[in-house]
């Protein structure tokens, strides 16, 4: 066998792709703790306790309004083609794009508020 | 990405993990620096993470699994046999994690050697001797199947 033999073979195949759950598992705990996969260990079931209670405290207590800034559609396209056009590409290029607005907003703010001290 | 993840991990579950690991991570930002080249910078936070977490394994031998190992190729040509699959699967298993990378990156992301060298910090030397060990490795592997 050589190593055209072992490349063709190799080309045969692919990695397999994510299952539809990461996708899921992602998109609807963005801002939650990783949940890891279901392997149990004594210390996680410490942590699945902690969290349960924090959950609970936080569950108590009313949201704060959403203040994050509208995400440009042209420039997420731009980073999932970048990432391979995959739909997980689309998941990760709206969190980057998402940053990238809240870091170009705070820049403003402080532009803005910049003015103002040097006046006082 | 996750290809890429499970090539280095050789397990769905891990590179599921990982994967989640590094959306995380990004999201948690307050600030992200700037990016010349997304898919690199996806690239090499899936890198470290996966890397980082073999390490953990490592640590923690007394975790290992006993189950049977799960399918990481699926075939994109008909007429593929179950048994070549799992040869291959198997022979790729008993790679290191850097050699698995590097058939990952030139076979199926394409890229030329020059281009893994600089998607892993390493030199070009270490990369094609790296891929040249994995086929030698390979062809061991899968002298059963020839």
């Amino acid at each position: 066998m050589h190593d055209r033999d072992i490349e063709s073979l190799l080309r045969r195949y692919r990695p397999m792709a994510a299952s539809h759950g990461l996708g899921d598992r992602i998109t609807q705990s963005p801002n939650r703790q990783i949940t890891k996969s279901d392997r149990t260990w004594p210390w996680a079931v410490a942590a699945a306790a902690l969290l349960a209670i924090s959950v609970g405290l936080h569950a108590a207590v009313p949201p704060a309004p959403d203040t994050s800034p509208l995400v440009d559609a042209q420039r997420v396209q731009a980073i999932a083609e970048e990432l391979g056009g995959t739909p997980e590409s689309r998941i990760m290029a709206e969190w980057i794009a998402r940053h990238e607005a809240l870091v170009e907003q705070e820049a403003r703010l402080a532009r803005a508020a910049a003015p103002e001290l040097d006046r006082q | 990405m996750y290809r890429y993840a499970l090539m280095i991990l050789a397990d769905r579950r891990d590179a599921e993990d990982v994967l989640q690991e590094v959306f995380a991570t990004v999201l948690s930002k307050r600030t992200l620096p700037a990016i010349d080249d997304a898919g690199a910078y996806c690239r090499t936070a899936v890198r470290n993470a996966a890397y980082s977490l073999l390490r953990q394994r490592r640590t923690a031998a007394a975790f290992a699994r006993v189950t049977a190992p799960e399918r990481i190729l699926e075939p994109v040509v008909p007429g593929c046999s179950p048994a070549e699959q799992a040869a291959l699967e198997q022979a790729l298993r008993a790679l290191p994690p850097e050699q698995r990378e590097v058939v990952h990156l030139h076979v199926y992301e394409g890229m030329t050697f020059q281009e893994v060298a600089n998607a892993t910090a390493e030199s070009i030397n270490t990369v094609s001797a790296r891929y040249r060990y994995a086929l030698a490795r390979l062809r061991k592997g899968l002298a059963s199947i020839s």
